[in-house]
């Protein structure tokens, strides 16, 4: 007695499909699995055993064997609990096999027999669906992220019995209705740019940033409002569009980041990883790899506090993911790509106490000074096109009366910006000025006569680089496009140049 | 050997001092005696036990000839009293220096000279005011006087090369290493414009205890002091001492009550040093005797001549925002009371017109 049953599994963020084979002879009891498995997926056979005897189907003894098929595919994770379980009562015959074909099962068992929540579900019901399966059972706890597919049958089981008489037709179980979901998520965020008082430059150099999608390093004492602004890009950043929003969730899908009641990623996400992170755990990785947190942040922010913190071969691994918005991590059973578009935001103080130039505080010297900024990573520096400094705000500040300008209105330019960009830069398949390759800077800023000449000027009184020239056009021509302003003019680049990216204090000058 | 060299040689024994050289040249006068015929037991009297071993050690006439050519391959004079180069204001000191090593060339004695100190760690207030008062000074045909060291003594050297003056920096190391290292350029600009002296020989560390003595040598070069920076404790107050006991002039800039890396200078001035407000005030003083009457800057002139480059009325409300204690671009924005992307565009066209700089990452001044 034979019979199978389709499930899934994860590779990377993409889903698969697994066949479980269930063979019931005559013979010694035994339950034996095959088919390439991890620990967890052989330990299904106890559970699978018991919680068929507790959900009150008599097992006799018997030879069973189960095979997941294909052989070559790693199987993990303890999502086969339940196509096991069907499989082999389909093989004892409490099931007709014709009513199991063509359903994808998935889902963990307890002893019980309830069936309980896995992680990577939009994955798998994502290429399922491409794979031409119309119906799937999930664990009632994961039907809300699967139900975004439109185009399959959602069916969320509680538990093992359940999910058998539903396939007997014993019970009916209303299937997920689809959420249809097109354009634009609704974010929804707690905080506001509204929040921050004061500090009217890093906010200007906050929305330029965004605005041209540059990364960007802050530079100030403790509490001077770094970590506070980093927090609140996502609320000017654009709406995620629906598909930024699938590819967001599978990553949180297949991380088991997901919020069960809401089923999708809403919010453009800001993520901030502590300085002690682990390369695999930042990059991405793991024997079967999981995305890190350059995958997490993808499609939103990335925000490295304390940068110089972060050991620097680790931070020097973002360098190419960082250029390409996706990482190809390669392991023994094959390569695994994530993406990782995102913005990134660091945050450093300028001195070993943090105080500096306030020398009301700060009495480090500049040997010590010296010593500290050495530990920053050059290559990662080369790919932030904007440093601003920030201090602290003063009582005054904190409590004036003014109106501060919420993040709705900072977004509207936000989105225009970006509009604008878009059709400019789509010819060279980019989105971003920041993405804008030296060679096209020319072509891109349309710089007049009075432009280059200024630019040539500030290249010598500021001693600026070949690179640090570049960044200043891309930032100049972000202003110009926050300014609706075809050409890059002269106060765009006079502004940019108070952004550039330079030695943190000016030719070793110290006050 | 040489005289050159036999004075090179006593200037060279290990474990022999000032103190001891002198009595040894009370006892012979020239150190050619004290190589040459100096009978062994009579000075054996005169050196202690182990001191005698290191004397006898150091008669090595190969080695010093070696020495002594090494030191002309490297530029470096050597000078000793009696010898015509020798500085004569050194003369009147107590615990002259016997022998001294330079680079570059040593000052006029006719022409005046002041030594501009201070701290190490300043504000850039005294950064400023130290360079303004080296390029003024320095105009007037003023010779600065400094230990090259980081902060006030730096920038005292910095703005006498600016206005075209001598300077003549005092190492507390050998003249041919440069410390510390970020003085490198201003190092090799004052081997050319002016001079750097040591007492140490060529090749010698800097070690702490080596630098009083550089501060008496500052003090002896000098006919005034200008004390720029200095807090209460500072080593400043050693070349100070040394220049009171020397009989020099002593000048200090004014700071505020609160600011503590100004307390010393605060403390001179009540306990009677020149009140210094404008290079007038130095010169002043150091011409008092010669009756010269030299016109000199002051810090309004210089700074409204700046103002006078034709600004427009924007550019002018952002400067007049500025001072010479950096800002910060928020605070400039908050005062300027227009939007901050017309401040950065406004700053930065001042930048480039040279009368402001960025003194740290958004941090703003206006250029002395």
């Amino acid at each position: 007695m034979y019979n199978k049953v389709l499930s899934g599994t994860l590779h990377g963020v993409e889903g698969r499909l697994i066949t479980v084979e269930a063979d019931v002879s005559e013979g010694l009891p035994t339950f034996n699995m095959v088919g390439f498995l991890a620990s967890e997926v052989r330990e299904a056979s106890d559970r699978v055993r018991t919680a068929l005897r507790n959900a009150g189907y008599l097992v006799p003894p018997k030879k069973i064997t189960v095979n997941l098929s294909p052989a070559d595919v790693r199987k993990e994770g303890s999502a086969f609990d339940l196509p096991i379980s069907i499989a082999l009562l389909t093989a004892y015959g409490y099931i007709p096999e014709e009513y199991t074909r063509d359903i994808l099962v998935i889902g963990e068992l307890s002893l019980n027999g309830d069936v309980c929540g896995v992680r990577g579900i939009l994955p798998i019901v994502d290429y399922a669906k491409s794979q031409g399966i119309r119906k799937i059972i999930l664990p009632y706890v994961n039907r809300k992220e699967a139900s975004f597919i439109p185009g399959v049958e959602i069916v969320g089981v509680k538990s093992l019995k359940q999910t058998v008489e539903y396939l007997l037709g014993e019970e009916d179980i209303r299937s997920e209705p689809v959420l249809q979901m097109k354009g634009e998520m609704e974010a929804q965020f707690l905080e506001d740019f509204a929040d921050v008082k004061g500090q009217r430059i890093l906010k200007r150099a906050t929305e330029i940033a965004v605005a041209g999608m540059h990364n960007i390093l802050y530079l100030g004492p403790p509490g001077a409002g770094k970590s506070m602004i980093a927090k609140r890009i996502p609320t000017i950043m654009p709406e995620l569009s629906y598909e930024e929003s699938i590819e967001l969730t599978k990553i949180y899908s297949v991380n088991g980041m997901l919020n069960k009641e809401d089923g999708l990623v809403h919010n453009r996400p800001f993520r901030m990883p502590h300085h002690s992170i682990t390369a695999n755990a930042l990059i991405g990785g793991g024997r079967n790899p999981k995305p890190g947190e350059i995958s997490l942040a993808h499609h939103g922010v990335l925000f490295l506090d304390e940068f110089l913190e972060f050991q620097k071969n680790i931070i020097e691994m973002m360098r190419q993911p960082l250029e390409d918005g996706r990482i190809t991590i390669s392991r023994l059973q094959g390569s695994y790509t994530f993406p990782c578009d995102f913005m990134l935001v660091a945050a450093m103080n300028p001195c070993p106490c943090g105080y500096y130039p306030d020398r009301n505080h700060c009495h480090c010297t500049k040997p010590q000074i010296d010593r500290y900024l050495k530990k920053v990573s050059q290559p990662m520096l080369d790919r932030i096109d904007m440093n601003i400094a920030v201090k602290r705000i003063t009582y005054e500040e904190l409590y004036e009366e003014q109106e501060t300008e919420g993040s709705e209105l900072i977004k509207k330019r936000v989105i225009e910006a970006h509009q604008i960009q878009k059709e400019r830069l789509a010819p060279y398949h980019i989105s971003f000025n920041s993405q804008i390759p030296a060679h096209l800077l020319e072509e891109v800023c349309m710089l007049g006569e009075e432009e280059c000449r200024l630019r040539q000027e500030a290249f010598e009184q500021y001693e600026l680089t070949a690179r640090g020239a570049g960044k200043v056009l891309r930032v100049a021509r972000t202003i110009a496009d926050l300014d609706h302003s075809e050409r890059v003019t002269s106060n765009h680049i006079l502004e940019a140049l108070s952004y550039r990216m330079g030695n943190f204090y000016q030719g070793g000058e110290m006050q | 050997m040489e005289r050159d060299v036999y004075w090179y040689w006593l200037n060279n024994i290990e474990g022999i001092g000032r103190v001891t050289i002198r009595r040894l040249l009370e006892e012979y006068e020239e150190p050619c005696y004290i190589y040459e015929e100096a009978d062994s037991r009579e000075i054996a009297c005169l050196l202690q036990t182990l001191d005698l071993s290191m004397y006898e050690a150091s008669k090595d006439s190969d080695r010093l000839q070696r020495e002594f050519e090494n030191l002309k391959k490297k530029k470096v004079t050597f000078t000793y009293p009696g010898k015509e180069d020798y500085p004569e204001r050194l003369y009147n000191i107590l615990d002259a220096p016997l022998g001294l090593y330079y680079k570059g060339s040593l000052p006029e004695t006719t022409q005046k000279a002041i030594a501009i100190i201070g701290a190490r760690n300043c504000s850039r207030y005294g950064r400023e005011m130290a360079r303004f008062f080296g390029r003024e000074l320095a105009k007037c045909n003023i010779a600065v006087i400094s230990g090259l060291a980081r902060g006030i003594d730096g920038m005292g050297h910095q703005g006498a090369l600016e206005g075209n003056g001598y300077t003549l920096g005092v190492l507390g190391c050998g003249v041919d290493i440069v410390y510390p290292t970020e003085n490198y350029e201003l190092f090799m600009k004052m081997e050319r414009q002016g001079g750097i002296i040591s007492e140490s020989n060529i090749g010698i560390q800097p070690f702490p205890g080596l630098f009083p003595q550089r501060n008496r040598l500052i003090a002896g070069m000098a006919d005034g002091i200008l004390v720029i920076e200095a807090t209460e404790k500072s080593g400043t107050f050693i070349t100070v001492d040394q220049g009171l006991e020397q009989g020099k002039e002593i000048f200090a800039l004014p700071g505020k009550l609160t600011d503590r890396s100004s307390a010393g200078c605060n403390n001179l001035i009540k306990f009677g040093a020149h009140l210094v407000t404008e290079v007038s005030d130095v010169l002043e003083v150091l011409h008092y005797k010669d009756g010269n009457v030299v016109y000199a800057n002051t810090i309004e002139e210089v700074s409204d001549a700046q103002q006078k480059i034709t600004l427009a009325p924007n550019e002018k409300m952002v400067y007049s925002c500025l001072q010479i204690e950096p800002k910060y671009l928020d605070d400039i924005i908050m005062e300027a009371r227009i939007a901050p992307q017309d401040v950065c565009m406004l700053l930065n066209q001042l930048i480039m017109k040279n009368l402001i700089v960025e003194s740290g990452r958004n941090y703003y001044a206006i250029k002395l």
